[in-house]
C-alpha cells in the first residue's frame, strides 16, 4: 500500500516542479505570456468577493432584525448603507463589462489577450500594446447608439445610460446573469 | 531507501527557500509568472514531504531497522495500526508529520484561492513557506528522520513503541494536535500577509475565518482525545490534570476560541483590527511555544516520552517568528485603526469583547500557572509546584462567567441592546434557567444524588451554578433554534426536520456554531459532576468489600497470563448497589517484557451518563491474596465525551462547504452526494460515542480484552514474581 502512495507522491512532486520552472523555460513569447496582467480583471474579481460578503451581511441583519436583535432604526440604517456599498459596487461591475457573463468574458477577454501578443521578435514595449489595442478594437466596432459610451462585446445593455444594443447584434449570452443567482444562494 | 527520503527534505527544503523568495517577488512587482511558480513551489513542497512521509512510512510497515528511527519507535511484533502511529510517535517523525500538516494545508488554500485574494495570496504562499523552510531547517540539521546505521551496528529489532502510547486513541491524539498546530501556520499567514501588503481591510478576515475553523476543529479533537488517553490509561481519574504539555495544547485552543469571536465583530463592524491581529499572531507563536515547551523538556510532565534535543532550535524559531511579526504589528499600528467606536457597553460588541477577555484571563492564568513553578525555581532556587487545586480555584469562576456571556452574547442585541431585545430575548431563557435548575437538582438529589455525593459547600454551589448556567444558555439555543424554524415554516410550508436541515445549511456558520456551544453547555454538565466526584485508595484481601458511595465493591481474585509481549494481571472486582449485584468489573496491570519498569494499568471504567464507576488496579500480592485499588465514582462524566463530540459535529456544520466552494474545487459536484457525504460524517462523529458505550459495557474496555488463547511458546516469558512490587503501607 504505501509503495504506490510512495510513487503517487513522487509523480505529484514531479509535475509541481515541472510546472514551477516552465514560466521561466518557456519560449520567449510565453514567458510574456504568462505577465500579461490585466487590472481590470483583478478587479473584477475584488468585487465579486466583495458584493458575496456584502450579501450575506445583509442576510444576517435581516435575519438580526426578525429577531429582534437590532433596534428597528440601526436595521433601517445598517440595510441602507449596505445596500448602498452593495448597489456600488454593482454599478461599476456593470460599467466594466455590462453585469453579464462575467466568468465567460473573463475567458474570452484573456484569449483575446493571448492572440493579441505579439510573435516573438516583438519586444516586451509591443506587449503593452496588446490590451489597449483589443480595447480600443471594442471601441471602434461597438458603442452605444444613444450616449455613445463603448459597450463590452457581451452587454445587452449600456451600461450608463440602459439603452439595449441593436437587435441585429447576434452574439447574445447564453444563460440567466450570475448576479441574482449569487443573491438567493 | 533513506537516501530518497533525505533527497526529498532536501529538496523540501531548497524548493520552499525559492517558493519564499519567488512569492515576495511576485508581491512586488504583481508578476503573474512568479505567482504562477510561487503556487506549484508550494505544491511541490509538499509533494517532497509527501515523498519523505511515504518513504518513512514504507520503511516502519517492512522493518526497515537500518534507519535509526524505525528501529527506535517499532519493532516486529506491532501491528500495522500501531506501526502507523510510530510514523508520529517519535520527535522527528512527529516534526516531519508536522510539517506535512503545514504543507498540506498551505497547497489546499493555495488551490482553493487559486483565483482570489490576487493582492495577497503571494505574502501568504511566502509566510506560509518560510515557516515550513524553519520546520525543515529543524528537521534536516537538529534530527533527521532518515539518519541511518553504520553498516556494522545494524539492529536486527526495534526497540518499540512505548507501551503507554500503544492504544488507539493515543495513535490518533498526536497527529489531531499536531494538525491542529500545523494547520494554524495558514490563518496566521494572512494576518501576516495583510500586514506585509498593507491591505487592511477586512479582507483577510474573510478570508482567514474559514482557515482558523481547521486548527480550531483540530486542537478540540487532539485534547478530547488526549484527555480521553489520560482517563483510560494513566489512572489518576481523571481528563485534565493542568500538565504543562496539556496546557501547551490548551493555550493556542483559548486564544483562537476568542479569535472566532472577535473576527465576528470586525466583520460586521469594523472593529477590533489590532486585537483581532494580535490575537492571531500571538496564537501563532503560542503553538511554536507549546511545541518548544514539549520537546525541549523544559518543564517536567506526564509527556516526558516526547522530550530530546531539538529545544534550542525551537526557542531560535520562536524568538525569530516573535520578532519579525511583533515589528510588522506595530510598523501597521497606525493603519489598524478601528472603523467604529463602541456604542454602548450593554450591546453584542461589548460581549463579545468582554468574553474576549475571559478566554484571554484563562489564557494568562494557565501560562502562569505552567510557567511560573519554572522561574520561580530559576530565581530562587525553591522548587514549587502548581496543582491542580491552583488552576482550578482560578479557573472554574473565569470558566463560568465565560459560560453566561456565551449566553448573553448570543441573544443580546447589537450596537444598543434596549428594553424590548430584553423582553424578546431573555426572558425565556431566565425563566428556563430559575425553573428548570431546582427541579432538576431537586429531582437528582432524590432519585439518584442522596445515597452517592457528599459535597463541600463551594463545590456544591459551583456546581449548582454551572447547572443553572447549562440551562440558561441551553435554553437561549433552543429559542433561536426555534424562531429560526417556525420563520422557515411561516414562508417556506416545510416539515420540522426540512427546516432544521435548510436552517442549518442555509446558515452554517450561524447555527453551526450554537451547536458548538451546545457541546459547551453538556461539557459543563460534566464539569458540573466533577464537583461531586468521589475517589478512593483502598487496599482488599481476596473477598473483602468497600463502601463508596452506595456502590459496594468486592476484590474477588487476581489471574495472570503470560505471552510474547508481556504479562498481563487480571483482577476480578465485584460491584452490587444496595445489596444487589450488579456486574463484574476487571482492571488490571500488564508489563511489557520491552519495558519492564514501566507497567501500563488496564483501567475498567463502566460508564453510563448518570455517572462513571473507574476501578484501576494499583499494586498487588505476588499471590493474588491481596490488591490496592484507586476507585472513583464520578458523576456526569460521560457528558464530557459527549459535549465534545456535539462541538465537533457543530465545527463540521460551520465548515462544510458551500455549493459554490464545491463548484470552485469541481464544477458540477451534485446534492445527493453532498447529503451522502454528510450522513456518513455525522455516523463517523458519534462513532467515538459507540466505541465508549461498547468498551465500557463489555469486556473490550477492561483487562480482558487483552487475554487470548493461551501462546505454546511459554519459553521465553520471565518467571519471576509480579515485577510490581507491592507498596509498603
Amino acid at each position: 500500500m504505501s509503495l504506490p502512495l510512495l510513487i503517487v507522491a513522487i509523480a505529484f512532486t514531479l509535475w509541481g516542479l515541472l510546472n514551477m520552472l516552465r514560466p521561466f523555460l518557456a519560449q520567449r513569447d510565453e514567458q510574456l505570456r504568462f505577465e500579461v496582467l490585466d487590472e481590470e480583471l483583478r478587479e473584477i474579481e475584488g468585487l465579486m468577493a466583495r458584493k458575496a460578503a456584502l450579501v450575506q451581511s445583509l442576510r444576517d441583519i435581516e435575519y438580526d432584525h426578525q429577531t429582534a436583535k437590532i433596534s428597528p432604526e440601526d436595521y433601517k440604517r445598517f440595510k441602507r448603507s449596505h445596500e448602498r456599498r452593495a448597489v456600488a459596487i454593482m454599478r461599476r461591475l456593470d460599467a466594466i463589462h455590462g453585469g453579464r457573463e462575467w466568468e465567460s468574458h473573463i475567458e474570452d477577454a484573456v484569449i483575446a489577450r493571448q492572440e493579441a501578443l505579439p510573435e516573438p521578435p516583438a519586444e516586451a514595449t509591443v506587449v503593452e500594446d496588446g490590451p489597449r489595442a483589443t480595447r480600443s478594437d471594442a471601441k471602434a466596432d461597438e458603442a452605444c447608439t444613444e450616449c455613445g459610451e463603448p459597450l463590452s462585446p457581451r452587454a445587452r445593455f449600456c451600461a450608463i445610460c440602459g439603452t439595449p444594443r441593436e437587435a441585429s447584434h447576434d452574439e447574445l449570452p447564453r444563460h440567466a446573469a450570475p448576479l441574482t443567482s449569487e443573491v438567493t444562494g | 531507501m533513506s537516501w530518497l527520503g533525505s533527497l526529498a527534505i532536501y529538496l523540501a527544503l531548497y524548493v520552499a527557500l525559492v517558493g519564499v523568495t519567488m512569492g515576495i517577488i511576485a508581491a512586488r512587482t504583481g508578476s503573474r509568472r512568479f505567482l504562477h511558480a510561487t503556487r506549484f513551489a508550494t505544491y511541490t513542497t509538499f509533494g517532497a514531504i509527501s515523498v519523505a512521509s511515504m518513504v518513512l512510512i514504507h520503511a516502519l510497515l517492512t522493518h526497515d531497522f537500518s534507519i535509526k528511527y524505525v528501529a527506535a519507535f517499532s519493532d516486529q511484533s506491532m501491528p500495522t495500526f500501531y506501526l502507523l502511529g510510530a510514523f508520529w510517535g517519535g520527535q522527528a517523525g512527529s516534526l516531519l508529520f508536522w510539517i506535512w500538516k503545514v504543507t498540506l494545508f498551505t497547497a489546499i488554500c493555495v488551490y482553493t484561492n487559486r483565483k482570489s485574494y490576487q493582492d495577497f495570496m503571494p505574502w501568504v504562499m511566502a509566510v506560509s513557506l518560510a515557516v515550513a523552510a524553519g520546520l525543515l531547517v529543524i528537521l534536516v540539521f537538529g534530527s533527521n528522520p532518515f539518519e541511518g546505521y553504520h553498516l556494522i551496528d545494524d539492529p536486527t529489532q526495534g526497540k518499540g513503541l512505548n507501551p503507554l502510547l500503544q492504544t488507539p486513541k493515543m495513535v490518533l491524539h498526536p497527529p489531531a494536535l499536531l494538525t491542529g498546530m500545523a494547520s494554524m501556520t495558514v490563518p496566521f499567514a494572512f494576518a501576516i500577509a495583510a500586514l506585509l501588503s498593507g491591505n487592511l481591510s477586512n479582507a483577510w478576515v474573510e478570508a482567514a475565518r474559514k482557515w482558523i475553523l481547521w486548527p480550531w476543529l483540530f486542537l478540540s479533537i487532539g485534547n478530547i482525545l488526549g484527555g480521553m488517553w489520560a482517563y483510560e490509561e494513566l489512572g489518576w481519574g481523571g481528563y485534565w490534570a493542568w500538565d504543562p504539555v496539556e496546557n501547551a495544547a490548551l493555550l493556542p485552543w483559548l486564544t483562537s476560541t476568542a479569535l472566532i469571536h472577535s473576527l465576528l465583530i470586525q466583520e460586521r463592524r469594523g472593529m477590533l483590527k489590532r486585537w483581532n491581529v494580535g490575537l492571531m499572531i500571538g496564537t501563532f507563536l503560542l503553538t511554536i511555544f507549546g511545541t518548544y515547551i514539549t520537546r525541549s523538556g523544559l518543564i517536567e510532565s506526564v509527556h516526558s516520552f516526547a522530550q530530546s534535543e531539538i529545544g534550542p532550535y525551537f526557542l531560535n524559531l520562536l524568538i525569530t517568528v516573535t520578532v519579525l511579526s511583533v515589528a510588522l504589528f506595530i510598523y501597521r499600528w497606525k493603519a489598524l485603526k478601528s472603523e467604529q467606536r463602541l456604542d454602548s457597553p450593554v450591546s453584542r460588541e461589548a460581549a463579545f469583547i468582554f468574553n474576549n477577555w475571559m478566554f484571554l484571563s484563562m489564557t494568562a492564568v494557565v501560562l502562569f500557572g505552567t510557567l511560573w513553578p519554572r522561574i520561580k525555581e530559576g530565581l530562587t532556587g525553591q522548587d514549587i509546584a502548581m496543582g491542580p487545586q491552583w488552576f482550578n480555584r482560578w479557573m472554574i469562576p473565569l470558566g463560568l462567567l465565560m459560560m453566561l456571556m456565551m449566553g448573553i452574547g448570543t441573544i443580546i442585541a447589537w450596537r444598543r441592546a434596549n428594553w424590548k431585545n430584553f423582553q424578546r430575548n431573555f426572558i425565556i431563557p431566565i425563566a428556563a434557567a430559575l425553573i428548570l435548575t431546582p427541579l432538576s437538582v431537586g429531582l437528582y438529589w432524590v432519585v439518584r444524588g442522596q445515597g452517592l455525593v457528599s459535597p463541600d459547600s463551594l463545590d456544591a454551589s459551583y456546581a449548582i451554578i454551572a447547572i443553572a448556567l447549562c440551562f440558561f444558555v441551553g435554553a437561549t439555543i433552543v429559542q433561536e433554534f426555534s424562531r429560526g424554524i417556525s420563520a422557515r415554516r411561516r414562508m417556506h410550508d416545510e416539515s420540522f426536520g426540512e427546516s432544521l436541515y435548510r436552517l442549518c445549511m442555509k446558515q452554517k456558520r450561524r447555527y453551526g456554531g450554537y451547536i458548538v456551544h451546545l457541546g459547551v453547555v453538556f461539557a459543563f454538565v460534566a464539569f458540573a459532576g466533577n464537583a461531586m466526584k468521589i475517589e478512593k485508595d483502598v487496599s482488599l484481601a481476596q473477598g473483602e468489600s468497600v463502601q463508596i458511595g452506595d456502590f459496594t465493591f468486592t476484590y474477588q481474585g487476581l489471574s495472570d497470563q503470560h505471552n510474547r509481549e508481556r504479562v498481563l494481571y487480571s483482577s476480578s472486582v465485584q460491584v452490587a448497589r444496595d445489596g444487589r449485584p450488579l456486574y463484574e468489573m476487571h482492571p488490571g496491570k500488564s508489563v511489557f517484557h520491552s519495558s519492564p519498569n514501566m507497567p501500563v494499568s488496564e483501567i475498567d471504567i463502566r460508564s453510563t451518563p448518570l455517572e462513571d464507576v473507574y476501578v484501576a488496579l494499583v499494586n498487588f500480592d505476588p499471590d493474588g491474596r491481596r490488591a490496592a485499588f484507586k476507585i472513583f465514582v464520578s458523576p456526569f462524566t460521560w457528558w464530557f465525551w459527549f459535549g465534545g463530540i456535539i462541538l465537533v459535529l457543530g465545527t463540521l456544520i460551520c465548515l462544510w462547504p458551500t455549493r459554490e466552494s464545491l463548484e470552485s474545487l469541481r464544477p458540477g459536484a451534485g446534492g445527493i452526494g453532498r447529503a451522502a457525504i454528510f450522513g456518513g460524517v455525522v455516523v463517523l462523529v458519534f462513532s467515538p460515542m459507540l466505541v465508549w458505550t461498547v468498551e465500557s459495557h463489555t469486556s473490550w474496555g477492561d483487562s480482558r480484552r487483552l487475554e487470548e488463547a493461551p501462546v505454546a511458546a511459554l519459553t521465553d516469558a520471565p518467571s519471576e514474581a509480579s515485577p510490581v512490587q507491592p507498596e509498603p503501607s
